[in-house]
């Protein structure tokens, strides 16, 4: 999580310096919601998902970071969930092909899931120890 | 963790998932063109993610990791429940103000939220200060 979050750092701020550039494609002019949640969702949401992962109080001595399968669950939700953001959110506006539809209502799906996921499973490591 | 750290982080954790609920309903408006519906929830929706989870997560995990100092810590204490409360009333009554469109709701909201991060940095700072004296 950590290390996709610091790829969501490059991408979101090269995106970002493309979109002021004078260019002149639709699709980079439609795509400025996706890019600053590269950089929220992305990088700062995930590096503290990553992080937390790590650094809470753990769980037990058998299973000190509580379900793997869990935060793999949380990881491809929300990876998928804003990849998905990125490609269908400008292309929606610009094409009547009803598969962008879709595809943007499964990244909202996935980033739904993410969170409610990651809340579920981090919940019971948040204690005094 | 202490449990004042506790209770910041499971209040930033439920701003999570209101805050990306109503993205995730946001994002759906726009696959299916009712985009016009969103309009004040846009701001709701940045402000319970800005503040009442980046922010609020922030001030949990720095009040937890932060250079210990129990007796400032017990001293203070009462700051960081205050910055809780007003943390958390402020981003509600901030919402509140953004939902109705009421200048005056939304700056009480506003001023609650400034008044959190204040008493929250008042009394974390000592820790820093004595901690860089100590080297
Ligand atoms: C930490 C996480 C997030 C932060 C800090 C954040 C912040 C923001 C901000 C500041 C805006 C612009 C508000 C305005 O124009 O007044 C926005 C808009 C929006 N956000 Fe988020 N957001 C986050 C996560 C999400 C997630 C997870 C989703 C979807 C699942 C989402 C969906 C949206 C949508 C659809 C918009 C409206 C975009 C448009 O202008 O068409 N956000 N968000």
């Amino acid at each position: 999580m950590v290390r996709m979050s610091l790829v969501y750092l490059v991408l979101g701020l090269g995106l970002h310096l493309l979109t002021h550039l004078p260019l002149s494609f639709a699709w980079l002019a439609n795509a400025a919601p996706s890019v600053f949640h590269l950089l929220v969702v992305g990088w700062a949401t995930q590096m503290i998902f990553g992080v937390a992962y790590w650094m809470f109080p753990r769980l037990s001595r058998s299973a000190p970071y509580g379900s793997e399968r869990a935060s793999a669950v949380v990881f491809w939700c929300l990876n998928l969930g804003l990849v998905l953001r990125v490609v269908a959110e400008p292309t929606v506006p610009l094409s009547s092909a009803p598969i962008w539809e879709a595809l943007l209502l499964t990244s909202a799906g996935f980033q739904w899931l993410a969170s409610l996921v990651f809340v579920f499973t981090i919940w019971g490591r948040v204690r005094e120890k | 963790m202490p449990r004042l750290s506790c209770w910041l982080v499971r209040c930033a954790l439920l701003h999570l998932v209101v805050g990306f609920s109503l993205g995730a309903w946001m994002l759906s408006a726009k696959a299916l063109a009712f985009h016009a519906i969103v309009g004040a929830w846009r701001a709701i929706h940045a402000e319970i993610l800005l503040i009442g989870w980046l922010i609020q997560l922030a001030m949990g995990v720095s009040y937890w990791i932060l250079p210990r100092d129990e007796q400032n810590q017990r001293q203070h204490a009462w700051r960081v429940w205050g910055a809780l409360g007003t943390l958390n009333l402020g981003v509600g009554w901030s919402a509140l103000g953004l939902g109705t469109q009421q200048e005056i709701v939304l700056a009480m909201g506003r001023v609650m939220e400034v008044a959190g991060v204040i008493l929250y940095a008042t009394a974390v700072f000592p820790r820093l200060r004595r901690a860089s004296r100590l080297g």
